[in-house]
């Protein structure tokens, strides 16, 4: 190597520690330093560091300032400031914001439900891909809150959740599909669905699925699956799955049942 | 600033370890909870949202929650049809746990002192606690444990400045079925135990 490029080397590599000696350290970033503050039960300190940011129209501080208030965190609880933070965020296209500015009209723990409203944010959150509102919507379709009852819309849009695995949003797809509600009745694509949401651990499709293979309803009938589903359905508080587990066990007789309860409690849920 | 009775439902569950010495399984199942519960809160591994998720399993364990629901419908329980009872339980479990774990973390600073026990009928026992924060007067609140013969002690309600939360709830929930019937609460429940926390 010339001696010209090693000099040239040492005076970049010189010029590059008195620049970081001498720099001064970037400023921290106050919205960060609220959400640490946040972690260590330290509400008031979060709050000062978010409050100047929220006022400059930054929608997450705005946001998270509405949720101090919901929950009563370094302020006495107020759902209808935390709703006024939400809606000042929501505005803004945050995301979070919108879900639970909905939210917040369908409880009517800020001012009177307002299920109109709810709808239409709920609209715009799940158009920017909140599956929890993309759910929620579906269920207001389905119940007509809000708008006209819209099966369809319902099955589109708890169908949007479902296809993204949300667990409640497959379920009910689930059940529309058996019954031929919003779309064509299918017996074995309802199975698939019930499958897919007792595999993630929804206590409820559990039980829809023990029911599948006792009756055969869209797959072969299949008396150990039913019981296998009904335990793993009982253990996460649906009662009614008891009365498969009687009748399965009848069937197959104490041996066998116990066998099955004891495989069904060592699978994970 | 004063905790509104309803923020303390669960949120007394943060306290120190008693200072009076628990007399009965009462004075422990409170004193325990807390414990577990502060424990719980002041941990520094995983984020608050996590630690107050971990309350969760408590809270259910320790209250029961199935007679704390029924009685909360008041009549409407026995007008409910079998879909709606499962469906109102269901939701009202994840309301309870969802918006208190969550109000708890607010609570992290607080201190707890067992100030009395009482016997209240065959099986229930009256716990009175004090709450401090700071320099604040205590907050006074009693907790009703039920314990049965065979069924271990449990939280059935709470009575703070001798209001009853659980009465309020019964009155509130009246009033929003008869608004909005009983789907109608549900879904309000629903919405409730839906919303996020801060990110």
């Amino acid at each position: 190597m010339k001696l010209w490029m090693r000099r040239s080397g040492r005076l970049a590599t010189a010029a590059l520690l008195c620049a970081a000696l001498t720099w001064p350290a970037a400023a921290a970033d106050p919205f960060e330093e609220g959400r640490k503050a946040y972690q260590a039960a330290q509400f008031e300190e979060a709050l000062r560091l978010w409050r100047p940011l929220a006022d400059a129209g930054d929608a997450r501080a705005a946001f998270n300032i509405g949720a101090l208030y919901l929950d009563g965190k370094g302020v006495p609880r107020d759902p209808a400031t935390a709703f006024d933070w939400w809606r000042q965020a929501a505005e803004a296209e945050y995301v979070p914001a919108q879900h639970n500015l909905a939210l917040t009209l369908i409880a009517g723990d800020a001012g009177e439900p307002d299920y109109a409203e709810a709808l239409h944010w709920l609209v715009r959150a799940a158009e920017n891909g909140s599956i929890k509102s993309q759910y929620t919507l579906g269920k207001m379709y389905y119940y007509g809150l809000g708008a006209p009852r819209d099966y369809e819309s319902a099955y589109e849009w708890m169908g949007r959740a479902a296809e993204l695995g949300h667990a409640p949003a497959l379920y009910n797809v689930a059940k529309m599909t058996r019954d031929g509600i919003g779309t064509e009745p299918n017996a074995k694509a309802a199975y698939m669905l019930f499958s897919q949401a007792a595999v993630a651990g929804y206590g409820k499709a559990q039980a829809a699925l023990s029911v599948r293979y006792l009756e055969g309803d869209g797959v072969d009938r299949d008396p150990e699956r039913a019981l296998f589903w009904a335990y793993q359905a009982y253990d996460n508080g649906v009662s009614r799955s008891k009365l498969v587990i009687e009748a399965m066990t009848a069937e197959l007789g104490q041996e066998k049942a116990t066998r099955i309860a004891k495989e069904a409690k060592a699978t994970p849920q | 600033m004063r905790a509104s009775p309803r923020s303390l439902l669960l949120a007394l569950a943060l306290w120190a370890a008693p200072t009076v010495a628990a007399a009965g399984p009462a004075a422990d199942l409170i004193g325990d909870m807390g414990k577990e519960a502060r424990e719980t809160l002041r941990a520094t591994e995983g984020d608050l949202g996590m630690r107050e998720t971990a309350l969760r399993a408590g809270l259910v364990n320790d209250f029961d929650m199935d007679y704390i629901a029924r009685f909360a419908l008041g009549d409407y329980w026995t007008r409910a049809t079998a879909d709606q009872q499962a469906d109102y339980l269901n939701m009202f479990g994840a309301y309870v746990v969802a918006t208190y774990a969550r109000r708890l973390g607010g609570y992290a600073g607080d201190e707890l002192s067992i100030v009395g026990e009482e016997s209240a009928g065959p099986n229930d026992v009256l716990v009175t606690t004090h709450v401090t924060r700071g320099d604040a007067a205590p907050i006074e609140a009693e907790w009703r444990v039920r314990a049965g013969e065979d069924a271990p002690a449990r939280v059935i309600d709470v009575r703070v400045d001798g209001v009853s939360l659980l009465a309020r709830t019964r009155e509130e929930f009246a009033g929003l079925v008869r608004q909005h019937g009983i789907d109608g609460l549900i879904e309000i429940l629903r919405a409730r135990a839906g919303r996020l926390g801060a990110q």
